[in-house]
């Protein structure tokens, strides 16, 4: 017992992805199976690089536009500033010795944590499991996370 | 005397306790580990550490700033 923890991340902010991956990387190095759903916003932070809407319309276009690039742009929840508030973060977590979170994502990934992907979420910004890293191992329903989660012994929403 | 020395000095959580997972992972059973660490937290989350895998914590030194952790291989 107490070796199954998962993990939903809804959110592309900096600091709570930040703090979801430094739970996922201490439960996986202490030998606890890991996944991660995400979903939301979090969908972002699984998002490949230059990855948009193809023949997704206008307002799929906006969106991606108006959206996070990636795991090594995450905005700041409180006091962003168009980025500046993040750049400062990042800054502050470097200085302080800290790893960002594509060093945490690399940790996650040498430790075996699951990614999987909600469905819907992808649907309203137009992507598909192309456009998501490699290391997302499906694209599910709700269904499928709870029947995971089930099986769980931690669980936690980020 | 330990088998390795891990210099994780300057790395803050949970990073120390990854290096030390990851190193361990090559180690034989019967084997130490030397962590060296800064961050005060290891004060708390190696033994815990410990305790959730199960490779024993056989002593700990601290010299200032500097801790120092004998952990096993189980």
């Amino acid at each position: 017992m107490g070796n199954r923890l998962s993990l939903v991340i809804s959110t592309d902010h900096l600091d709570k992805v930040c703090s979801a991956f430094t739970i996922t990387n201490a439960a996986a190095a202490s030998g606890i199976e890991v996944s991660i759903l995400f979903t939301c916003w979090g969908i972002n932070v699984i998002k490949r690089k230059g990855a948009r809407p193809r023949g997704e319309g206008f307002l799929a276009g906006v969106m991606n536009i108006f959206s996070t690039r990636g795991p090594d742009r995450l905005p700041v929840s409180r006091f962003n500033f168009l980025g500046l508030g993040s750049w400062m973060m990042r800054r502050r977590m470097k200085a302080k010795g800290i790893q960002s979170i594509p060093e945490m994502m690399a940790d996650a990934a040498d430790l075996g944590v699951h990614y999987i992907a909600c469905d819907n979420p992808m649907a309203i910004m137009g992507l598909r499991r192309e456009d998501l890293i490699d290391e997302v191992e499906a694209v599910v329903g709700a269904t499928s996370y709870v029947q995971e989660a089930s099986e769980a012994d931690i669980t936690l929403f980020v | 005397m330990p088998d390795v020395v891990l210099d994780c000095r300057g790395m803050r959580c949970p990073r120390s306790i990854v290096e030390m997972a990851k190193k361990m992972r090559n180690m034989e059973p019967g084997q130490t580990l030397e962590l060296w660490a800064t961050d005060q937290v290891a004060l708390h989350d190696v033994p815990a550490w410990c305790q959730k895998t199960g490779n024993p914590l056989s002593s700990q030194e601290q010299e200032g700033e500097l801790l120092k952790f004998f952990v096993k291989k189980a």
